[in-house]
């Protein structure tokens, strides 16, 4: 039974080569090996095929030309190496082999050995966390400095310095940065500007070597100094393609000791420009507030409510040169009608003038006295009378006087 | 605090939020004549202190009893 089982489960070669590829490829994805070169050809194609072994073992290795180009050394048949690279599964013949990236002489190997354990060690510890990462001082008043004396690095750093930024203060505390002994005065050099406590920030580096020339910084104890400084450092450590342990623990990384000093500083020329631009804004802004309000004041000026008292006053003398009209008009009407009355008047007193009845042939008798006649009973006979015509005057005598009799 | 006790850094710093606070569209008239003075007197300081700074350069050596000690590097 449990034979048909498993017989159930039969896997073809290339079925069983692939779990075997996977499983062996994904294990030893990247690994360091260290072993005797044997067997070394170079392939006119460029890559380099040689097996890597010691006494109880060989292994298949090959490293394609794009790497080994950068292999800094002649290996030969017999040499100690360390050689980073992956498994790799080729199942066409079963085999596996070591795909190379890196290589290193043996002494180096061991170098970089070290630094892949300690840098895994302080890197589980948390030491390499950004939220440990300390601001840098953008107008450090006082910067410390830990390098060699003597030495490019040093002169470099403060050309820069005193170029950029000569407002800053200097401190150097001059250390020995390779051989023997290096670690602990840099180390001590970090812990000695922390009790100080003067600086800002603090620069420590050297300038190029070759990796044991630039081991110091690689040193536990240094980069325990960096991880514990309460004063920000920036770690600038030989050139571009250099990197030591200093540059993950510290709170910055400069490529190179002259790269720091720029990085540390501000630069006074920019700055003095910045001033300029700020000057000029700062002038503008005011001078277009001043502009703003100017323009707002004029548009309030200009706007009804303050115009009210003016149109206030135009409708006034509208109002007033409209009742002078409506006035003058009345009044003149008033004249005319009272004219045409006065005429209608002239001409019925006209009409009445008794002295306009004398042209119609009537005339008005009177006394001596110049009493009107109005009745016989006014008169005597043998009085004396005057007659009114139209032209003139008759005096007469009356002659008789009779009464018409009323019916 | 007078103006020549502080830092280079703090008057910049001063400065800058002076000068944030002017872009700012909320300040009154008044007001903002008043900082702009203030922000134009602090350019001129911190100008006057890049004219005049010359670097000082210090060493720390080391003394017997195992501590340090200041020297002036020229």
């Amino acid at each position: 039974m449990a034979q048909s089982a498993e017989l159930n489960n039969t896997l073809s070669v290339s079925q069983i080569t692939g779990h075997i590829q996977h499983t062996l490829e994904k294990g030893f994805a990247s690994v360091w090996v260290k072993g005797e070169i044997s067997n070394l050809t170079r392939h006119s194609s460029g890559h380099w095929y040689f097996s890597l072994k010691d006494s109880g073992a060989q292994l298949g290795s090959v490293m394609f030309r794009r790497q080994n180009e950068s292999v800094r050394f002649e290996p030969t048949h017999g040499m100690e190496i360390t050689a980073h690279g992956r498994i790799s599964v080729y199942p066409p013949q079963g085999r596996y082999q070591l795909v190379v990236d890196q290589m290193l002489p043996a002494g180096q190997g061991d170098l970089h050995l070290a630094f892949e354990n300690l840098k895994k060690k302080l890197h589980a510890e948390g030491l390499f966390d950004p939220s440990r990462k300390q601001a840098l001082p953008k107008y450090p008043s006082k910067i410390g400095i830990v390098t060699s004396p003597t030495g490019a690095a040093i002169r470099d750093m403060i050309n820069i310095l005193s170029r950029r930024f000569p407002l800053s203060e200097v401190l150097i505390l001059p250390v020995k940065v390779q051989g023997e002994g290096a670690a602990v005065e840099i180390a001590t050099a970090i812990e000695a500007f922390n009790s100080l406590n003067e600086c800002e920030v603090l620069l420590v580096g050297r300038g190029g070597g070759s990796l044991e020339d630039l081991w110091a910084f690689n040193e536990e104890i240094v980069a325990r100094a960096i991880a514990n400084s309460r004063i920000p450092i920036i770690s600038a450590v030989g050139h571009e393609t250099d990197t030591t342990i200093s540059d993950f623990v510290a709170d910055h990384r400069a490529p190179t000791p002259s790269a720091a000093a720029e990085l540390v500083v501000p630069d006074q020329i920019e700055l003095v420009k910045w001033f300029s631009q700020v000057e000029q804004s700062l002038l503008n802004n005011v001078r277009s507030r001043i502009d703003k309000y100017g323009l707002r004041l004029n548009s309030i000026s200009k706007s009804y409510a303050l115009k009210r008292p003016e149109l206030m006053i135009e409708q006034s003398v509208q109002k007033l040169d409209y009742f002078e009209d409506r006035s003058l008009r009345a009044t003149m009407d008033k004249i005319s009608t009272l004219s045409a009355r006065l005429d209608n008047l002239f001409v019925a007193v006209e009409a009445s003038n008794p002295l306009s009845i004398l042209e119609k042939g009537y005339s008005v008798l009177s006394d001596n006295q110049g009493e009107l006649i109005r009745s016989v009973d006014q008169v005597a006979v043998g009085a004396e009378l005057s007659m009114r015509v139209n032209d003139g005057e008759i005096r007469s005598i009356a002659s008789e006087v009779k009464k018409r009799k009323i019916k | 605090m007078s103006e020549k006790d502080k830092s280079f850094e703090q008057l910049m710093e001063e400065l800058e939020t002076l000068v944030a606070k002017l872009e700012g569209e909320d300040l009154k008239l008044d007001e903002a004549i008043k900082q702009n003075e203030r922000a134009l007197k602090l350019i001129h300081l911190c100008r006057d202190r890049l004219d005049s700074a010359r670097q000082k350069i210090d060493k720390l050596v080391r003394t017997a009893d195992g501590g340090f000690e200041k020297q002036t590097l020229d």
